[in-house]
């Protein structure tokens, strides 16, 4: 199944080792960057978006 | 002011840019040198200066690189103490980045430099000395102390037959028979101790060869003239005199061949087909029976069978360790019970076992400080000698006849003997590593085992250090049993070493169902409709309310169930080990690991962490300390162990940590027993040499006639007592406890 990276906007497979947990909700990304953007301010993306590919 | 010179090196392990500014800083930093310029591409660095080419290497390996070298090893026919002469000429040959000289063999080791320094190059430096290049290094040293002793064996027949002819006609009256039958003992057998002689005179020093071949010389010289003009001879003495010092120099070679190699034993190994070989036709990936009873021949993995081995000869650990498919085994240790088909990983000399044993012949012929001063000692030694007969011929020639005071003078000159201070040293390092290598303690540098006693500081690696490095889950805090159960089960599902010690906490069988792992982080499951969710602390923290502590969390529904210590346990022994080593020394613990079990550790054992260190921080924090010992196993700890005043790892650590320590012991508490065998070490140098020295100062003033006519060396006596004197230090060296 195919889900969206919170961080940026991609689309990933539900099978990738980059996925992370937050209030319960499992979240998935395209690279080790996006976790760690990710995980530096889960509210933020979640309530603005995804924005574009971290540095 | 001496020249500038460049030089040539080649650099191994570079592999990026940064490595480059690395070996170049690192050579730069070396004093003399003025320039240098590295090349990524093809690994050379050229450096211009006046410098020291052990310093640029030493310098080098410190920043985690090395410089390909060529061992060269020579035999080399000198007296024990001529060998800081040889070493002096050695290692003012450009290229020669280290060497050592073992007198107790005769063989001369050499790291050189191979784009700066070829063998021959080396040979032509020793010109004069009889130098030969060995081929292989173990087999050549023993065929060079075997061709010596053989030498010695032959000359010492020649010279006892011929003696007795000369002593029979000499006491019947038969003068010129006497003097015909002399002729084979001095020029043949005795003719090693001429040419030695002329050897030194050309190197303008002396040394026992000189010491022989004067009083010898001397006595058949005077019995020559005294032939022709009809005086007393001493065609007697003289040629007893060779004999003598030929019984204990052929001696002392026959006890220093049969000590001075540990052998690797020689295997048979019995191959799958059914086919029995020697051990090294063994080929890697050759399948290898071993049997209850016999010794595992190559390195391998078990593929099938089980059974207990003894692997004390490796270790020193005297209980057997259990083998199943998939163990690992090595060459040397034995099977006690049980059957095992080995998959042959490495065989013949490239079995762990026999590189050890090359490490440790290696370093019993490693030379360490004291052996300078007494260098220094032994270059007074001979000359003195000669003046004190030359003094005693003098004092005596106003009291007797001539002739009388000239043997007094002979016999002072044939009864010192240097050779015995040459050997104190190199001889009791050899037993010291031999010793400790049937402990299990391999000393890979024997001035390591020197500088061992002198250590202010242990700084220990933890993980597979001081712990044993196999991780515990303990539970510290449960609040609902159930949820431990479920913790568990979900557990089971992840392969993660500590996941699996968590689902080993219980046995209960539950069903589970959208299970998602977070590698590194934690593991997620439903169980009868709960959400599951086990992991570190900061993970688990984001989503559920913790208010435990603990590494590791488990949550039921976002509700904290249970927390978990991650542990590994502290090595047993380890704390007695460590208020040992307190009492003498400063002892520190510097890990990688930034947990608050490292914490707790350092609190058990009373002694400071220094946590959340890169391996490169490790090293610094050795680097700072004064006279620093580490001790570590992996990888992480290469650096460290190469800084370190004495460097130590472990037989169970990495392949790499093992190549860069001085020393390999199997547990870090026998660090002490090394640390002991330092002090030995020391007390035996200075006992062999208090030996060698008393037997010396007795025996001269003996031989200058101090108590006659009560009591009277005659220089064939004198001579055989002198010859003596390295074969007792010798035997002394190794029969002693």
């Amino acid at each position: 199944m195919k889900k969206m990276d919170p961080v940026c906007g991609m689309e990933v497979d539900e099978s990738t080792r980059y996925k992370s947990l937050y209030r319960g909700k499992v979240y998935f990304f395209c690279s080790a960057n996006c976790k760690a953007e990710f995980e530096r301010d889960p509210e933020g993306y979640l309530r603005s978006g995804p924005r574009s590919m971290p540095e | 002011m001496s020249q500038e010179k460049g030089e040539k090196i080649r650099v191994v392990g570079m592999h990026c840019a940064t490595c480059v500014n690395t070996v170049t800083k690192s050579i730069d930093k070396v004093n003399g040198v003025n320039g240098v310029s590295v090349n990524l591409a093809t690994g050379y660095a050229e450096i211009m200066g006046n410098f020291k080419l052990n310093e640029v290497v030493d310098s080098i390996r410190r920043s985690g690189y090395d410089v390909e070298s060529q061992d060269i090893r020579i035999a080399v026919r000198a007296n024990p103490e001529n060998a800081s002469t040889i070493l002096d000429t050695v290692s003012s040959t450009d290229g020669v980045i280290s060497s050592h000289f073992n007198p107790a063999t005769g063989v001369l080791s050499v790291k050189a430099n191979p784009l700066a320094v070829s063998p021959e190059q080396l040979l032509e430096r020793l010109k004069g000395y009889n130098a030969s290049l060995l081929e292989s290094s173990e087999a050549g040293e023993v065929s060079v102390m075997k061709g010596e002793l053989t030498s010695m064996i032959y000359s010492l027949v020649v010279a006892s037959i011929f003696t007795s002819l000369a002593l029979y006609f000499q006491y019947s009256g038969y003068v010129l028979y006497a003097f015909i039958s002399s002729v084979p003992v001095m020029f043949y057998a005795g003719r090693r101790y001429f040419k030695g002689a002329y050897r030194a005179l050309r190197n303008r020093t002396a040394d026992m060869d000189t010491l022989v071949a004067l009083s010898s010389g001397t006595a058949w010289v005077y019995s020559v003239v005294n032939l022709l003009n009809g005086g007393t001879v001493f065609f007697d003495a003289a040629t007893l005199l060779v004999t003598f010092v030929l019984v204990g120099k052929t001696l002392d070679s026959y006890l220093r061949f049969r000590i001075s190699f540990i052998h690797v034993p020689r295997l048979q190994a019995r191959l799958s087909t059914g086919e029995t070989v020697d051990a090294d036709q063994v080929n890697v990936g050759d399948s290898v029976i071993v049997k209850s009873g016999e010794s595992v021949p190559v390195d391998g993995i078990v593929d099938d069978g089980e059974g207990e081995a003894d692997e004390s000869v490796l270790t020193g650990e005297p209980l057997p360790v259990e083998k199943g498919k998939g163990s690992p085994v090595t060459a040397g240790s034995s099977l006690v019970s049980g059957y095992l088909k080995v998959y042959t990983t490495r065989s013949g000399s490239r079995t762990y076992m026999s590189q050890l044993v090359q490490a440790v012949n290696d370093a019993s012929t490693s030379t360490v400080g004291l052996k300078r001063t007494v260098d220094r000692i032994t270059s007074y030694f001979t000359p003195s000698i000669i003046a004190i007969a030359v003094l005693t011929f003098l004092v005596w020639h106003f009291y007797v006849p001539a002739g009388i005071a000239l043997l007094f003078g002979i016999a002072v000159l044939a009864s010192a003997c240097p050779c015995a201070l040459g050997l104190a040293t190199p001889l009791a390092i050899m037993v010291q590593v031999r010793r400790l290598s049937k402990k299990g303690i391999i000393v890979r540098r024997g001035d390591a085992l020197e500088k061992a006693r002198n250590i202010r500081t242990v700084i220990l690696d933890k993980t597979g250090t001081v712990t044993a490095g196999q991780l515990k889950v303990v539970p510290r805090e449960v609040i609902d049993q159930g949820g431990l159960e479920m913790a568990a089960a979900v557990e089971r599902l992840s392969s993660h070493p500590v996941a699996r010690a968590i689902s080993s906490l219980s046995g209960a069988e539950m069903d589970v169902s959208d299970f998602t792992e977070f590698p590194g982080e934690g593991v997620m499951g439903m169980v009868d409709g709960h959400s599951v969710l086990v992991g570190k602390k900061g993970f688990i923290a984001k989503n559920c309310d913790v208010d435990m502590e603990g590494d590791i969390i488990a949550c039921i529904d976002s509700r904290p169930v249970a927390s978990f210590m991650v542990k590994d346990e502290i090595r047993d022994g380890m704390k007695e080990f460590i208020d040992e080593l307190k009492r003498s020394s400063e002892v520190m613990i510097a890990t990688g690991d930034s947990s608050a079990f490292a914490d707790e550790v350092g609190r058990e054992l009373g002694i400071r962490v220094v946590k959340g260190l890169t391996a490169e921080e490790k090293a610094e924090l050795v680097k700072s300390r004064e006279r620093a010992m580490f001790i570590g196993d992996g990888v992480n700890d290469v650096l460290a162990i190469k800084q370190a005043y004495v460097g130590v790892s472990l037989s169970s650590g990495s392949d790499m940590s093992k190549q860069a320590g001085d020393v390999i012991v199997a547990s870090p508490t026998a660090v002490e027993i090394l640390i002991d065998g330092s002090y030995k070490l020391e007390r035996r140098i200075r006992e062999n040499l208090v030996w060698a020295f008393g037997y010396n100062a007795i025996l001269i003033p003996l031989a200058a006639g101090i108590l006659y006519p009560l009591l009277y060396l005659p220089p064939q006596y004198a001579a055989l007592a002198m010859s003596l004197n390295s074969v007792s230090v010798t035997l002394w060296s190794f029969l002693r406890p």
